[in-house]
């Protein structure tokens, strides 16, 4: 089993989320998140004043798939969440060891 | 002493006795409060009676709640054993209590003499206040009088000391417990507005004498608002089977359904938490102004200052001393609490009593005057200040008296996880919110600065206390509140201009943050959509002001970091837009609609597929740029398809003489504009401007104005020499390099003494979406050409150029993006750029 984390444009959240759907995601977790990668941060300009912005807000969504879905869930996320431009996000994929369903104590792909 | 296995008779009779009247749910809370108390103190007595009747002078009496005889059907029971302090045994009582504990009651006990209960009562104030509720059980009559006349005397004596003590009980209390009166999950005992504030002006008047003239709230509503208390927290009892004060969500719907709540075609939680908010205010409120009104009297400072005609400030709180009806001169009930709100004191309950009394009596509805429209923005401007005078207000039942659309929002609850208060409360938050936003001392605080830039602030503070108000209904609150806020408007008299914003801003309260998060707002297009449909940038602070304020005043679930930063990028976007004097005024929509409606009609005769297709992939800026005999023409140019080296141009006179429009278009490639400036400088014609449009699917239309280097006129096959040069030139049929090249050697360069040395500045602060190139250096043939040939080798696609000349001096400016369509940030990269530039145009 593994965790897919990815961090992507808020914008982008609805459609990620449909393009999941669309391969057999049940559940995701959300968390709306702020930092910086190579786009850093930035300075917005209001009347000549400088507001220095050094995170920049994006949507962190997390995926628990079988290894064989693993492929199709990047794939999907990579098509719905790319724009082309800097600031597009990461994916990352990281095993899990175990998991379990906290109601029924269902474990392993079971509980996915 | 009998073990539980030998329940007495009395316990017996008294749970069959709970049984009976768990079953009738049609009794009032306070009968049942007590009927249970009546049941509670017969099988006390019994038992007292059976198990301990002591030797000597000994007193049961019953304590704080059950002294009050307010038993719920899971309240604890507080018993005292007050004796005279000589040859008691130590375990009097003990019997009582065993039993009722092994019968599986909550008793709280204590066995005292006079003495040992006043020493109590003076540091205790738990103790204090549970004294003054005492109620004898059995026993010594006179031991009890004793004692409680003691306490009651102690409790006086300590006056304000005591009042002041309660006053910090309940704002401890309320800080950890909330607001019953309009949180989602309201503490029905000890939020602010439960039975426990209840519980506060009961002491209050049992110590210091009755309410009167000095109570803000007559007994008959408090009676009425302490039913509605007893009744929802009996029921909550009975539905945990435990002593729960907290109304939590998932009960509230049984709770309505038992207390007889029918939704007609709303949810019927709605209608039981409204009259519960509607109970738990008036409680509040006469706590609060009980608490008060107290201090005030105790205090004894006997101060007084006038504030303004009718209305004094007196021994810290705001009076009105002449009194007038506000059905005759409303503006008198307005004012004072604009008063209340700059002096940052309470209105005495008196007068809050006086005008409760007066709001009751009619008429439904307060004109306004320009006095009262006065007072009423300096009270919404007040900030934080006028957060209390506008709850007070509100509890006066005056508010509505004012705004009678207020009615419809006032304790309405919200079922979203956004929202912590109702309706009415989140709206005045808001206002608090807004005038708190300019008094911010963060370093960096745009919405502090945006608030002070702001031209009227009423505006804003009203569209606040607005935005909302068409919540509670089925319809879209945003549509359905502008009615009500137009309507509202021309109640309080204002002009035509105030009132197109204020409705404007309640219709589109929600447009930013939406914007926000759910669209990219580096796309250019979305940022000049949302600059036209705002109209204009004092709009667009007052919209943005409005939208930190929701925001806030809704809570940490909707408005965070996070989201403000997004809100703040947004505006700052579109703020640049409006800086820029782009065409996106309030017109700019009408305009837009009007030329593409011309422009359907004109291109009748093509495919609607094609025409609308066109429509749809041109940038919006392009309609806005042209008028529409030139859409029409450019169409014509852009129907059909090109292949990659074929060009179309066409020219026309344009506004001045000898100045011409030329459209170049073809198929987007880099360096696309480049050759093009070479073709035009190859034929003796020079650039004043220039724009670049290119169309979703790859077309690209330039457009520049032009005049003849050498001749005011342009002769027609000049033009058809542009179009054959570009074209070969695509196809790589000739070099502009060389071409150009030559044509500069025919024409002696000027030499005007000394020249200064060609400039470029690259800046990314100019726009929020281009970085724009700026090179200053002396005309000659082909500057235009070269320069965009040098951003043409760095990759850099031209979205606009403009070309000025001043004698021999040139200032062309470029709007420019990288490959990947991003602004240049990276200072190599743009020391690169310019150091390309200059060598591309260096001698």
């Amino acid at each position: 089993m593994k965790l897919v984390t990815a961090i992507v444009k808020p914008f982008k959240l609805e459609e990620v989320k449909e393009a999941l759907r669309g391969v057999g995601i049940q559940g995701m977790t959300v968390t709306e998140v702020r930092g910086f990668g190579r786009q850093r941060g930035h300075t917005e300009v209001y009347r000549g004043a400088e507001y220095q912005v050094d995170f920049v807000p994006k949507v962190k969504i997390e995926v628990l798939c079988d290894d064989m879905e693993v492929q199709g869930v990047v794939d999907s996320i990579m098509k719905s969440a790319r724009t082309g431009k800097i600031g597009d996000g990461k994916i990352i994929v990281t095993g899990a060891d175990q998991v379990f369903r906290i109601r029924t104590g269902e474990a392993g792909r079971d509980a996915l | 002493m009998p073990s539980s296995a030998e329940t007495s008779s009395a316990i017996r009779e008294l749970r069959a006795e709970r049984e009976r009247l768990k079953e009738q749910p049609g009794r009032s809370g306070r009968d049942l409060v007590e009927a249970l108390t009546a049941a509670m103190d017969a099988a006390v007595r019994a038992v007292w009676r059976e198990v301990s009747v002591p030797e000597g002078r000994v007193a049961l009496v019953a304590l704080g709640g059950y002294g009050r005889g307010e038993l719920s059907p899971h309240s604890d029971i507080d018993l005292m054993v007050l004796h005279a302090g000589r040859g008691i045994a130590p375990d009097v009582g003990k019997g009582l209590f065993y039993e009722l504990w092994d019968a599986g009651f909550v008793v709280g006990h204590a066995i005292r003499t006079v003495r040992d209960s006043l020493k109590l009562a003076a540091v205790n104030l738990e103790a204090e206040t549970s004294f003054i509720d005492a109620r004898l059980l059995a026993g010594d009559e006179e031991l009890f009088e004793d004692f409680r006349s003691g306490a009651l005397k102690q409790t006086r004596k300590r006056g304000g000391k005591f009042v002041e003590a309660l006053r910090e009980e309940a704002a401890e209390r309320h800080a950890r417990e909330g607001h019953a009166s309009y949180l989602l999950e309201p503490n029905l005992k000890d939020g602010a507005g439960g039975l426990r504030d209840r519980s506060v002006v009961g002491w209050l008047a049992k110590v210091f004498g009755g309410g009167g003239e000095l109570s803000a709230v007559e007994e008959a509503d408090l009676t009425h608002a302490g039913e509605m208390l007893f009744r929802a927290r009996n029921q909550l009892h009975y539905l945990t089977d435990r002593p729960s004060d907290v109304l939590l969500l998932g009960y509230q719907e049984q709770i309505a359904a038992s207390l007889g709540y029918r939704g007609n075609g709303r949810p019927a939680v709605d209608g039981f938490l409204r009259d519960l908010y509607a109970a738990a205010r008036v409680v509040e409120f006469a706590a609060s102004s009980a608490l008060a009104e107290r201090l005030g009297e105790l205090a004894r400072r006997r101060s007084r200052r006038e504030l303004s005609p009718g209305i004094a400030l007196e021994d810290g709180r705001v009076r009105i001393t002449e009194r007038v009806s506000p059905a005759a001169d409303p503006s008198l009930a307005m004012r004072v609490f604009a008063e209340a709100a700059t002096e940052g004191a309470p209105v005495a309950a008196e007068t809050l009593g006086w005008l409760r009394r007066e709001a009751q009596a009619g008429p439904a509805e307060y004109a306004w005057t320009a006095e009262t429209r006065r007072a009423f923005f300096r009270l919404l401007g007040a900030g934080e200040r006028a957060a209390e005078p506008l709850e007070a207000m509100d509890q006066a039942g005056l508010l509505g008296r004012f705004l009678p659309e207020w009615e419809g929002v006032r304790c309405q609850p919200q079922h979203n996880v956004y929202h912590r208060f109702t309706v009415d409360v989140h709206l005045l938050t808001t206002v608090a919110w807004a005038a708190a936003l300019g008094a911010s001392d963060e370093d960096d605080s745009l919405p502090r600065d945006v608030w002070r830039d702001l031209a009227d602030r009423d505006r804003v503070l009203l569209a606040c206390l607005l935005h909302d108000i068409g919540k509670g209904t089925e319809e879209d609150h945003s549509v359905y509140g502008e009615s009500l806020a137009r309507q509202i408007c021309k109640r309080i008299g204002l002009p035509d201009e105030t009132t197109d914003d204020v409705v404007w801003l309640v219709r589109h309260h929600l447009l930013l943050p939406d914007t926000a998060t759910r669209r990219d707002i580096e796309d250019e297009n979305l940022v000049v959509e949302t600059a036209a449909g705002v109209g204009d940038a004092e709009r667009l602070k007052m919209l943005y002001v409005l939208s930190v304020a929701d925001g806030l005043a809704t809570g940490p679930a909707a408005w965070s970091p996070w989201k403000g930063t997004l809100v703040d990028d947004l505006f700052t976007r579109v703020m640049h837009v409006f800086e820029r004097g782009e065409v996106v005024g309030r017109d700019a929509s009408d305009l837009l609609r009007h030329r593409t409606t011309e422009l359907r009609r004109a291109l009748a005769r093509y495919p609607d597929a094609t025409v609308e297709a066109h429509l749809h992939k041109m940038p919006r800026a392009y309609f806005l740029a042209f008028p529409t005999e030139a859409l029409i023409r450019h169409f014509a140019l852009m129907e059909s398809d090109l292949g990659p080296s074929e060009v179309r141009v066409h020219w026309t006179p344009g506004e001045a003489p000898g100045v011409y429009e030329l459209i170049v278009v073809a198929r987007d490639r880099p360096g696309l504009f480049s050759k093009a400036a070479g073709a035009i400088a190859l034929n003796g014609i020079n650039v004043l401007a220039a724009q670049i449009f290119t169309r979703a699917d790859g077309l690209a239309l330039e457009a520049f104005r032009v005049e003849g280097a050498h001749e005011p006129e342009i002769e027609a096959d000049r033009w058809g020499r542009v179009e054959a040069n570009l074209a070969r030139a695509l196809a790589g049929r000739i070099s502009l390099d060389l071409r150009l090249a030559e044509k500069r050697d025919a024409y002696e360069r000027p030499s005007k003494g000394k020249r200064e040395p060609p400039r470029v500045v690259v800046d990314n602060r100019v726009s929020d979406f281009y970085t724009v190139v700026e090179v200053h250096a002396t005309d000659r043939v082909g500057l235009l050409y070269g320069i965009t040939r040098a951003l043409a080798d760095m990759e850099l696609d031209i979205h606009a150029a403009k070309v000025a000349t001043y004698a021999d001096d040139v200032v062309d400016v470029f709007y420019v993006r990288d490959v990947d369509g991003q602004k240049v940030t990276d200072p190599e990269h743009m020391r690169e750029i310019e150091r390309t530039v200059l060598m591309r145009i260096g001698d």
